[in-house]
């Protein structure tokens, strides 16, 4: 298990000869063992802050460091984060099984693998589409694909991003609860970005809102799971976080 | 239904050679009758001297096209997989992509003699562009996302080579060669030009001479059943290796 401690964190992007402030001095703390929405409506940072943290892009300034809480942990390197993309990103021309398989070549032998992807696959319930080819199955099916891939490969942190932006209503609810499940039977440390605030409230412990590169607000979300969207703390929580992030656009606009 | 339609306009073109044939509406030393090529046909293949031919012509193709293959695959590969490169060989290659392989013939004699090997290099100069580009394409056009898929679990560069970068890029390599095997086909002619004692082209070449058209047009039919028959097999081989594009055919439960 690990979580990650962020400090001072900036990145800057040149668009046109200008100087874009992507994230500007972000400190967070992401216990082991937690799940963390990140919110924030679009171009605020949210998809950089976690290509930064999966090593997908440098930092311009600050530092991301990885605490473990075994002691004999001292540090973990990149490869104990995984991702699921907003996309399935699937490679096409893999089967699901396959796909779920990828990142296990290096690691385990064919049986060793074929035991961890069969045990997945049950798991995100595509026992029956195994042989099939992404083109041929949902999006729904694709994501949890997605999912089962990064869960396969075992990471100790699974950063999520907008991973069911894209998927209708119903899979969408489907999937939370999926994830929901995951976390309280394999207490991996998840950090999943939204822009949709109820999703945030549903699935966090923790919710960062983010804002034009900075956190404007971290809260904790006192709620048992599985969660209900129709009751009142559930919705006081959440008009919180969406006066916070009005507000503070109103005072920007201001 | 489709393949008979493919059938419609090789039948309409035969029933009116064979009509106008029969009605001697054209010189018959121009347009042969089909039964006197079909006559031509019969006699070179009692004699052996159709088949010795194809063989030959057969065996050039396929060197020239070999030769051709294993230089613009890793070109297109190397130079796919380090851009900077191409601006050093683009204008280089650029000129030679727009010399007629037919015009180098009298210096190919010069610096080759008039044996086996100008007819091979005119035949790699033809094959080795559609292969080369179409794999450098692919490489170009391998979708970054896939890429940085394999960079969040850790893949080398290497793997990330053998695991997404060559698959992706197969279904361009294959249109290469397929556009490749036509091209030599169509150069073989040019090749058996220079000094040749067999081979299909100088079959034709030699019937030119001795004002067979009956034995012409046998050459040119073989040359084109050929090249189909070719085109088919590496079509079937392309099918049976790139399985996720017949899968997009079939779209099954999405």
């Amino acid at each position: 298990m690990a979580g990650v401690k962020i400090s001072n964190l900036k990145k800057q992007y040149i668009v046109d000869k200008q100087r874009i402030h992507a994230l500007k001095n972000v400190n967070l703390t992401i216990p082991d063992g937690s799940f963390t929405t990140i919110v924030g409506k679009s171009g605020c940072g949210k998809t950089t802050l976690l290509r930064l943290l999966c090593g997908l892009e440098e930092p311009t300034e600050g530092v991301i460091e990885f605490t473990c809480r075994e002691e004999s942990c001292k540090e973990i390197s990149g490869k104990s984060v995984g991702i699921v993309f907003q996309e399935s990103r699937l490679m096409p021309w893999l089967t699901v099984k396959e796909n779920m398989a990828f990142p296990l070549f290096k690691t385990k032998s064919k049986k060793q693998a074929d035991k961890i992807v069969e045990e997945y696959l049950h798991i995100m319930g595509l026992g029956k589409f195994k042989n099939a080819y992404p083109s041929q199955i949902s999006g729904g099916m694709a994501q949890r694909a997605a999912v089962g891939r990064t869960l396969c490969y075992n990471p100790d942190i699974i950063l999520m991003d907008e991973p069911f932006a894209a998927l209708d209503y119903f899979t969408r609810n489907n999937l939370q609860e999926e994830i929901v499940k995951l976390f309280l039977s394999q207490g991996k440390t998840i950090v999943f970005i939204t822009h949709n605030v109820e999703e945030a409230v549903y699935l966090g412990e923790k919710i960062v809102v983010l804002n034009e590169g900075q956190v404007i607000m971290e809260h904790k979300v006192p709620l048992s799971y599985p969660r209900q969207s129709n009751t009142l703390d559930f919705i006081n929580i959440k008009e919180e976080i969406l006066n916070t992030i009005i507000g503070n656009r109103e005072k920007l606009n201001a | 239904m489709k393949k008979i339609i493919g059938w419609v306009i090789p039948i309409i073109i035969m029933l009116i050679w064979t009509i106008g044939s029969a009605l001697d509406l054209w010189n018959a030393y121009i347009i042969p009758s089909p039964i006197r090529v079909a006559q031509a046909t019969l006699r070179l293949i009692e004699s052996g001297m159709l088949f010795r031919h194809i063989v030959v012509s057969l065996n050039r193709v396929f060197t020239g096209f070999a030769v051709a293959f294993c230089l613009a695959f890793p070109l297109g590969i190397i130079l796919g997989m380090k851009t900077k490169l191409i601006q050093f060989f683009n204008p280089m290659l650029e000129f030679i992509r727009h010399v007629p392989p037919l015009a180098t013939v009298p210096m190919l004699i010069l610096w080759f003699g008039i044996g086996e090997t100008p007819k091979i290099v005119i035949i790699v100069l033809a094959s080795f562009f559609p292969v080369f580009l179409n794999t450098l394409n692919g490489v170009l056009c391998c979708d970054k996302k896939l890429l940085e898929v394999g960079e969040s679990f850790g893949f080398t560069s290497g793997e990330k080579f053998y695991k997404i970068i060559l698959p992706a890029t197969l279904p361009y390599i294959f249109v290469g060669m397929r556009l490749g095997l036509g091209y030599s086909w169509r150069a073989l002619i040019g090749a058996e030009l220079v000094a040749a004692s067999s081979g299909i082209g100088y079959m034709i070449l030699d019937a030119q001479q001795l004002s067979r058209t009956d034995v012409v047009i046998v050459g040119i039919l073989a040359i084109g059943i050929l090249g189909s028959v070719i085109d088919f097999l590496l079509l079937k081989l392309t099918e049976h290796l790139i399985t996720w594009k017949e899968g997009d055919k079939q779209r099954g439960w999405s």
